[in-house]
């Protein structure tokens, strides 16, 4: 049983967890095609004249049609998708009868949408690859302490979490598209929350070579609990700084706080599924004994080898022991 | 010998210089005596950047809304004038991204049987909103003729044309504009010999108009066999500062990107636009987060003492403050991505400052230091690479921008801060406790 704050899952149902949610958030973001509402969507804007004297009241008799992505009070205007002109002004006679005169419609063009996903593409395999080669550098640089590459992949753990992370982030932002107009810097909440995991997961790494274990099978577990420590008082001091923010900012922030929320939450709990499974694998790469190929050549001495290895007392380690009894 | 005091006076002396390069201009009225706080300028020794106030985004402060009218011809379709109005608004986007200097002006498409046109939202940094619209919706025609005595420069012989924004250099006559502005060059192939004979003074005059613009021959090179010449503005608009004037040059430069726009557009309406997000939320925003600090200190002096919080208080005023010093010397905009970002990164480097705090040890304060720096240098690397290479390149992704060049800056004040401010603030912390630890232990 591994423990995350006060959850206790297993290894199995924390990559079950991950898996189920990333398969859910790829049924979402295919559902929606990526974004359902949008700045990046073609709109109708409905707009009141700027003579107009009653506007707060015409534009409360008009804000509940139907297709509605964003009503702006401020400047008095809303705007609606997945609709042409013809069906918003049909729609919208409705309701006014013959105020239609005091608004005005406009087909509005969305911003390109393209560039701005090849532009997170570009930045996200960008700190990817630096933050491999910094985790790279960082723990490995020291070749005396670490010998056995093969199981401890700490370098690469970034790409898998990172990547689980985006898809399920991903799958969150486009299921809240359903009801909110995705803007573009609700999108740059992967970065936020991506660059933010990957600088706390370098600093633990960075710590663990100051408390190395003897045991390389509790390195993760070390590497875990140094993470969590730094998460804890970095995501919650930010979520609560969000929330002071969206006070500030007023309804029209209040989503998109919940969104860097939501980045930062996810980020932080897949990162630490991840290091869990990670754990789990390395320790039965470190339980399962080494084959050698053994040829009839150096028979005699390969078994002399094996009886002088199994002479060796056997010493079982429990995890997390060297840590209870410090 | 001890630099106790010579590191604490450094330490506050650089807090003080910090906090007068970060205050905002200001006008107060005291016992009846009006202070007015200018703005420090550092014009005089080549740095230009005003140490006034932030550059306002149109997500937290109000805009202009201007609306422009295509002028189509009456007989055309709605469906051709909806195609019309995508070519202009890309070439409109061309001009408005070309070396990202407009990246913050919003543009819309806005079509109906009534109205074509378009709606651009200028932030309130732009001093002369509508005339900047006016120039990017330009039809960018430009009219060459050149006299040179007996001969003539015809735009058909440019080989290659360019924007040089250096001033200063006196090579003319006219020793005062070309130091005043800077200039548009255009470089003749095979005309060695006209050039030179401008060089001699036998020039007749060069007509230059761009979009009805005249513009002025200002100086030559023979070097290159180009002329440089520069726009003339009248009336209210020879109050045109220098940077305006690059902008604008910038645009002409951008006209000769694109093809001549086949229609113009009229402005129709001009008013204001309300920000995204509540106006008055910056100011909410840096009181909460004051407040905010204010709790953390408090709570650091009850736990860890005075020592520790004195530690504290010194350390993030001095990261504040020299990273907004260095976000208006890269003039970022307040906008709702640079405060997250200052969040997000505030709070990563409070947390490596309390670990310090923490640690009573000076090999572990320096560890914690060394590490700090070493995350600084290569997020600064990764912001700079971003904004270089990838921004530059596609500006319509002015929150990224704004989010890396925050980053950056952060990292900035902190590379330069890690080896000055907290590290003899920390320093001094770690003697302090030393000493009292070695005092307790000598009572005892």
């Amino acid at each position: 049983m591994k423990y995350l704050g006060e959850i206790k899952l297993t290894n199995k149902l924390s990559g079950l967890v991950i898996l189920l949610i990333s398969i859910l958030s790829v049924i979402t973001v295919g559902v929606n095609n990526g974004l359902y509402y949008s700045e990046f969507n073609d709109s109708v804007i409905v707009e009141l004249s700027s003579e107009v004297d009653n506007k707060s009241e015409i534009l409360d008799k008009i804000d509940s049609i139907d297709g509605i992505s964003r009503i702006d009070r401020a400047n008095y205007r809303i705007e609606i998708e997945y609709k042409n002109i013809d069906e918003v002004k049909s729609e919208v006679e409705n309701e006014l009868g013959d105020e239609l005169n005091k608004v005005d419609f406009y087909k509005s063009v969305g911003s390109d949408q393209d560039k701005v996903f090849m532009d997170l593409f570009i930045i996200l395999v960008i700190i990817l690859i630096s933050s491999v080669l910094v985790c790279y550098f960082v723990y490995f640089r020291n070749e005396t302490r670490i010998k056995d590459r093969r199981i401890l992949k700490l370098h690469i753990l970034p790409i898998a979490f990172i990547l689980s992370s985006i898809i399920i982030q991903a799958g969150i932002i486009s299921a809240l598209s359903g009801v909110y107009q995705i803007k573009q810097v609700d999108l740059y909440s992967i970065i936020f929350a991506a660059f933010l995991t990957i600088i706390l997961y370098i600093w633990a790494l960075n710590d663990l070579l100051q408390d190395l274990p003897e045991d390389k099978s509790e390195v993760l577990d070390v590497v875990r609990a140094k993470f969590v420590i730094k998460s804890k008082y970095t995501i919650l001091s930010t979520i609560v700084i969000l929330v002071a923010i969206a006070f500030g900012l007023g309804s029209q922030f209040v989503l998109t706080a919940l969104i860097y929320t939501l980045a930062l939450l996810v980020f932080t709990f897949v990162s630490l599924f991840n290091i869990s499974i990670a754990d789990r694998i390395n320790s039965k790469i470190v339980r399962k004994p080494r084959s050698k190929k053994v040829t009839t050549d150096n028979k005699a001495k390969a078994e002399k080898v094996t009886s002088t290895k199994n002479k060796r007392p056997v010493k079982k380690t429990v995890r997390g022991q060297n840590r209870k009894k410090k | 010998m001890n630099f106790k005091y010579l590191k604490l006076t450094f330490v506050f002396v650089s807090i003080v210089i910090f906090t007068l390069l970060a205050l905002p201009e200001f006008n107060i009225k005291v016992n009846g005596t009006e202070i007015d706080y200018k703005a420090v300028d550092f014009g005089t020794v080549g740095i230009d950047a005003k140490f006034s106030s932030f550059e306002k985004s149109s997500d937290l402060f109000p805009s202009t809304r201007i609306r422009v009218e295509a002028n189509f011809d009456t007989e055309m379709s709605q469906e051709e004038k909806e195609n019309a109005l995508e070519k202009m608004m890309q070439v409109y986007i061309d001009r408005i991204d070309y070396k990202a200097r407009f990246d913050d002006i919003k543009i819309q498409t806005l079509s109906s049987e009534e109205f074509n046109g378009f709606v651009f939202v200028v932030p309130e940094r732009y001093e002369f909103p509508e005339e900047t619209v006016e120039w990017i919706t330009g039809k960018g025609e430009i009219n060459f003729t050149g006299s040179i005595l007996n001969a003539s420069l015809d735009d058909s012989e440019i080989t290659n044309s360019y924007f040089d924004d250096e001033i200063g250099v006196e090579v003319s006559q006219n020793a005062y504009d070309y130091a005043r502005f800077p200039t548009l060059v255009y470089e003749f192939k095979d005309k060695e010999d006209d050039i030179a004979t401008i060089a001699n003074g036998g020039y007749a005059g060069i007509d230059l108009t761009v979009d009805g613009r005249d513009f002025e021959f200002v100086a030559h090179e023979t070097k290159d066999n180009a002329i440089r010449i520069q726009a003339i503005f009248d009336g209210e608009e020879s109050q045109i500062t220098n940077e305006l004037y690059i902008d604008y040059l910038k645009i002409v430069e951008s006209y000769l990107e694109d093809d001549v726009l086949e229609y113009s557009v009229n402005i129709i309406n001009v008013s204001s636009e309300a920000p995204l997000y509540n106006p008055e939320g910056a100011s909410f925003i840096g009181i909460t987060f004051i407040l905010g600090l204010v709790v953390v200190a408090f709570a650091i002096l009850i736990k860890k003492g005075s020592s520790a919080f004195v530690t504290y208080v010194l350390s993030s005023t001095s990261l504040i403050l020299l990273t907004i010093v260095i976000a208006k010397m890269f003039k970022i905009d307040l906008s709702v991505t640079a405060i997250l970002t200052f969040v997000m990164i505030f709070v990563l480097t409070t947390v490596f400052i309390i670990e310090a705090i923490n640690n009573i040890n000076k090999d572990n304060i320096n560890k914690i230091l060394r590490n700090l720096l070493n995350l600084s240098i290569v997020s600064l690397f990764i912001s700079y690479f971003i904004i270089t290479f990838l921004i530059s390149q596609d500006s319509r992704v002015a929150s990224v921008d704004t989010m890396f060049r925050t980053i950056f800056t952060f990292n900035l004040a902190t590379i330069i801060l890690v080896n000055l401010n907290l590290k003899f603030i920390l320093q001094l912390y770690t003697a302090k406790r030393e000493n009292s630890f070695l005092l307790i232990k000598r009572r005892k």
